[in-house]
């Protein structure tokens, strides 16, 4: 099964980059980093992303923002949202905009990051043999 | 001569009546004080008699009567120097003083309001005259006194809820300043929490490794000796960082602690408040500034904490004022002109219009957050209007002054001018 999934994480703090990069070190994605909302989104547009984590509070564009305008362009993509305000309207709207998960920082236990990570592509994987096996059934009906 | 009071007059004349209102009148002449006594008291009055200036003065200092009328033609000292002297009194220059005169000359009666008399009454009295001039100065006074305590109240309760508000933006302010700062804190936490799991996990690994007796590979030893190395310097890095900023915090706050005056360069006060301001990601990333300092020191005697006070105040009002501007665009100059340090705090936001200019430093005038302006709603933007005020009376306090220029839609530049201390000390 394919879990080469390509995973963007955005932040505008260097060192959780550089932490989530150690975190996902051992994991089946190919992670790439940014740490500028506005940039991260215009690579999702060009490039191809599964999964995306984003900050909310960046300097250039609000994480939820960002989370809106992904799930405008592609509703696919899966987003799971970490945040050092653990507010009411954060979470609510987090979830409201299509959100699959949050966490708080610091994280309590990365583990629960990877581990929600891992259960997106899990359903990724069966959303698309879902698709996979739709896509030949209406080939075969086609002929 | 002026009498001597210690008299069991005095005693008699204060006796309070609060029913009848008081009249003290003023003559030398015993048959008008007499015609006066009957036409007042009979329209309910309560009259007191002086029969010299002298008296009249002392009287209506201890009797403090609700209207004085004054003969003009005395002697010793006339009616207009009596009226004269109780209009320099603090305590009775607000008892209206209703002047009679014989006189028909034009002049006199000016005299008489040039010494400060609220009215004249004509000679001979018409008792008419007497009872409609009294009527009507002392609904007037009653309506006076009522406004003036209205205003003692108001002056009263706006000092107070002043005192109230200064206390609430201060507290806003804090718990601003706190969010900031625990949200700046958590950034380096984050790393150091994670980076700190991550090592335990590979020590775990390494661990497992030996208790089952495993060689583990040479490509996987130097996998997790690479992995430890990256993750303790990550680490190492966070604590650094979140202890810079710990110390950055204890020096403004120790500086903060300080009340007195001391002298200071103004160029370290704007950049340690711009250094500060920078834990407000939107104000680090998003406007434009542009720093001109002063090559040299400018020293001045001014409390610390104040003036970064102010210059906080210049610059959030500043970033509130470019919130809806596409590219916020600030300018912080400070130089030496004169005997002075100058201090310019530009923006490029919706400026002010000159109705609001002229009002800019009244206490509690704000143009943030009105009821509806729309736009300043949508913004979420609050002012208590107090910053500016507060900003002019502690700049004014160490010899300085604000001005202001500003141009609607074009921007708005804060100028602070602040003596500098002399050359050589």
């Amino acid at each position: 099964m394919d879990v080469n999934y390509k995973l963007l994480i955005v932040d505008d703090d260097a060192q959780v980059l550089n932490l989530l990069e150690l975190a996902f070190m051992d994991s089946p994605y190919q992670v790439s980093t940014c740490n500028d909302p506005v940039k991260a989104y215009q690579r999702i547009e060009n490039e191809h992303f599964d999964i995306v984590i984003t900050d909310i509070q960046m300097p250039q564009m609000d994480g939820l923002t960002l989370l809106r305008k992904i799930k405008n362009f592609n509703g696919m993509i899966q987003v799971l949202i970490m945040t050092a305000h653990m507010t009411i309207n954060n979470t609510l709207n987090a979830f409201r905009y299509g959100a699959v998960d949050i966490f708080f920082k610091p994280f309590e236990n990365l583990d629960e990051l990877l581990q929600a990570t891992d259960n997106i592509a899990l359903r990724l994987n069966r959303v698309h043999s879902i698709l996979n096996k739709l896509v030949e059934e209406e080939g075969r009906n086609a002929k | 001569m002026s009498p001597d009071f210690e008299s069991p007059w005095k005693a008699a004349f204060s006796v309070e009546n609060p029913g009848f209102p008081q009249i003290l009148v003023v003559d030398d002449d015993f048959v008008n004080r007499m015609l006066l006594r009957e036409i007042l008291v009979s329209s309910g009055y309560e009259v007191h008699e002086a029969s010299n200036g002298y008296e009249a003065f002392d009287f209506a200092k201890s009797l403090m009567p609700e209207l004085i009328l004054l003969d003009i033609m005395m002697p010793d000292i006339d009616g207009y120097e009596v009226c004269k002297r109780l209009k320099n009194d603090a305590q009775v220059k607000d008892i209206p003083v209703i002047f009679i005169t014989a006189l028909s000359n034009p002049a006199d009666l000016v005299r008489g309001f040039d010494v400060g008399a609220e009215d004249y009454l004509s000679k001979p009295i018409n008792v008419e005259e007497v009872k409609a001039r009294v009527r009507t100065h002392l609904k007037l006074r009653a309506a006076t006194e009522k406004v003036k305590r209205y205003n003692e109240e108001l002056e009263r309760v706006v000092a107070e809820s002043s005192k109230e508000l200064i206390r609430a933006e201060r507290q806003a302010a804090f718990g601003q300043l706190i969010q900031g700062i625990v949200h700046n804190l958590r950034g380096p936490l984050t790393a150091m929490r994670g980076g700190i799991e991550i090592g335990q996990r590979i020590l775990s690994a390494l661990t497992n490794a030996v208790e089952e007796g495993a060689a583990p590979s040479q490509k996987q030893l130097s996998k997790w000796s690479r992995e430890a190395s990256q993750t303790l310097e990550l680490t190492a890095s966070a604590s650094q960082r979140l202890n810079e900023m710990i110390n950055s915090l204890m020096i403004k706050g120790s500086a903060d602690n300080k009340r007195e005056l001391e002298e200071l360069d103004l160029n370290d006060i704007v950049r340690r408040e711009l250094d500060f301001l920078s834990a407000d990601l939107e104000f680090k990333h998003k406007i434009g500034k542009e720093v001109e300092l002063w090559p040299e020191k400018l020293m001045v005697l001014a409390n610390a904490s104040e003036v970064a006070q102010v210059l906080n105040n210049l610059l959030s009002n500043a970033k509130d004022a470019m919130y809806q501007v596409s590219s916020p665009q600030l300018r912080i100059i400070t130089k030496c002109q004169g005997v002075d340090a100058i201090m310019i705090v530009a923006d490029n936001g919706c400026g002010i219009s000159s109705e609001a200019l002229d009002r800019l430093f009244e206490p509690f005038y704000t143009t943030k957050g009105s009821i509806g302006e729309g736009d300043n709603k949508k913004s979420g933007l609050t002012g208590t209007g107090l910053g500016l005020f507060m900003s002019l009376r502690s700049i004014r306090s160490i010899g300085g002054d604000i001005e202001v220029e500003s141009a609607p839609g074009q921007g708005t530049a804060f100028k602070i001018t602040i003596p500098l201390v002399a050359a050589g000390k």
